[in-house]
């Protein structure tokens, strides 16, 4: 590939980085669109050079996230049991399913997760009131929201659910390839409790495990792209660093209004790829 | 229950280390292979990785590169699972080992 294109594809990965940072959500969705339909990238080496990209960007986020504890690490472990046995089995019913109709299907539960976030208010609750509940686990967590130097402290509910709901996540980005960080964002928020800010944290620090068993996949079958991965990677390197700014700069309330639309946005590529009409992920 | 800090203490080193490495020798190799005009864009196996860097080959920077990159989400599940040991949090070592059992099991699968 020539200098200047990669240095293009960089360049145009900083805002998939971004966006998968501030949203947590792997940023699979930009890359792979933009390579195809861009620049005429293979389908499968634009796969594998998103699955390096979600990595850089859960990596590059996650190290600034995780020092100002908007990443629930314990949360991240214990949704990641269910999201990573959830794929397998997505992986395996994948060639029995057919895709046009759980296309469909998934732009519906878009477009609910994103009604809901726009109708109800965030709902908080103190670490004492869910252990009062009795949980499986604790998972509660705090930390100094970068924007308006408050310190929240919140209690993880609903796990039961939670775990279920992201082994549906996981199964859906086993079956397309796309879309784990979208119903776990909308799942931590909704179903357990947890402010906006550190379910987008915890979702993206998840990905790069969901993203992991693929990309080592690729690597074993020589599927990489070597310098379109370096390119993919640096940029959303200095994406995510973007991101984690913007996180310290806008309002929980702002970034809910934020994910909504991406999902309603993200619900209607998913119907044009019903019909075959969208040449991305 | 496991303190937040203690996880964080291991976990932000093994992220911060794993992206500034990967970054450089991606950098590192990218700049090589403009320099050079080298085309070779296949990733190395990893057995032959260390004798093509000796060769100054810019894929397997690259590539040297990328397996770190790969490696670091792996390797924070592994520095998780040994504070969740070292503070005998049960239910958390369980959950570790499930997490690194299932990333194993979808590796051996998604290769049949």
């Amino acid at each position: 590939m020539e200098p200047l294109v990669l240095l293009l594809i960089a360049l145009l990965c900083i805002s998939a980085g971004a966006i998968g940072a501030l949203m947590g959500i792997g940023g699979g969705l930009i890359i792979i669109p933009l390579l195809t339909l861009g620049f005429g990238v293979p389908m499968q080496e634009a796969i594998g050079a998103s699955l390096i990209g979600v990595i850089a960007t859960s990596t590059g986020a996650a190290t600034r996230y995780v020092k100002q504890g908007l990443t629930n690490v314990r949360l991240a472990l214990f949704l990641e049991m269910s999201t990573t046995i959830g794929s397998i089995i997505g992986a395996l019913i994948a060639v029995y399913t057919n895709q046009a109709v759980l296309f469909l299907l998934f732009s519906m539960l878009l477009v609910y997760a994103g009604y809901s976030m726009l109708r109800r208010t965030e709902v908080l609750f103190t670490p004492e009131e869910t252990e009062a509940e009795g949980q499986m686990v604790d998972l509660s967590c705090q930390y100094v929201d970068p924007r308006s130097g408050c310190e929240v402290s919140y209690g993880v509910k609903g796990l039961k659910k939670g775990l279920a709901y992201s082994s549906v996540a996981g199964m859906l980005s086993g079956l397309l390839g796309v879309g784990g960080g979208l119903v776990k964002v909308p799942v931590m928020n909704l179903c357990m409790c947890v402010p906006l800010k550190a379910a987008a944290a915890t979702s993206n620090f998840m990905i790069g495990v969901t993203a992991l068993t693929g990309a080592i996949i690729f690597y074993g079958h020589g599927l990489l792209n070597t310098y379109l991965c370096g390119a993919v990677a640096l940029g959303t390197f200095a994406g995510a660093y973007v991101g984690t700014m913007l996180m310290s700069r806008y309002s929980s309330s702002d970034l809910r209004k934020w994910f909504s639309v991406l999902l309603f946005v993200v619900a209607v590529t998913m119907v044009l790829k019903a019909f075959g009409l969208w040449g991305g992920a | 229950m496991t303190s937040q800090s203690a996880l964080r203490d291991v976990v932000q080193p093994i992220l911060r280390w794993g992206m500034v490495l990967s970054l450089a020798l991606m950098l590192f190799g990218l700049s090589l292979g403009i320099i050079t005009g080298d085309q070779e864009a296949s990733v190395v196996p990893l057995g032959k990785i260390p004798s093509q860097l000796l060769e100054l080959q810019p894929a397997a920077f690259l590539t040297l590169g990328i397996v770190l990159l790969i490696a670091t989400p792996l390797a924070r599940v592994f520095g998780s699972l040994c504070v969740f040991i070292r503070e005998r949090d049960r239910r958390f070592v369980l959950v570790s080992l499930v997490v690194l059992l299932s990333v194993a099991l979808a590796v051996l699968l998604g290769a049949a």
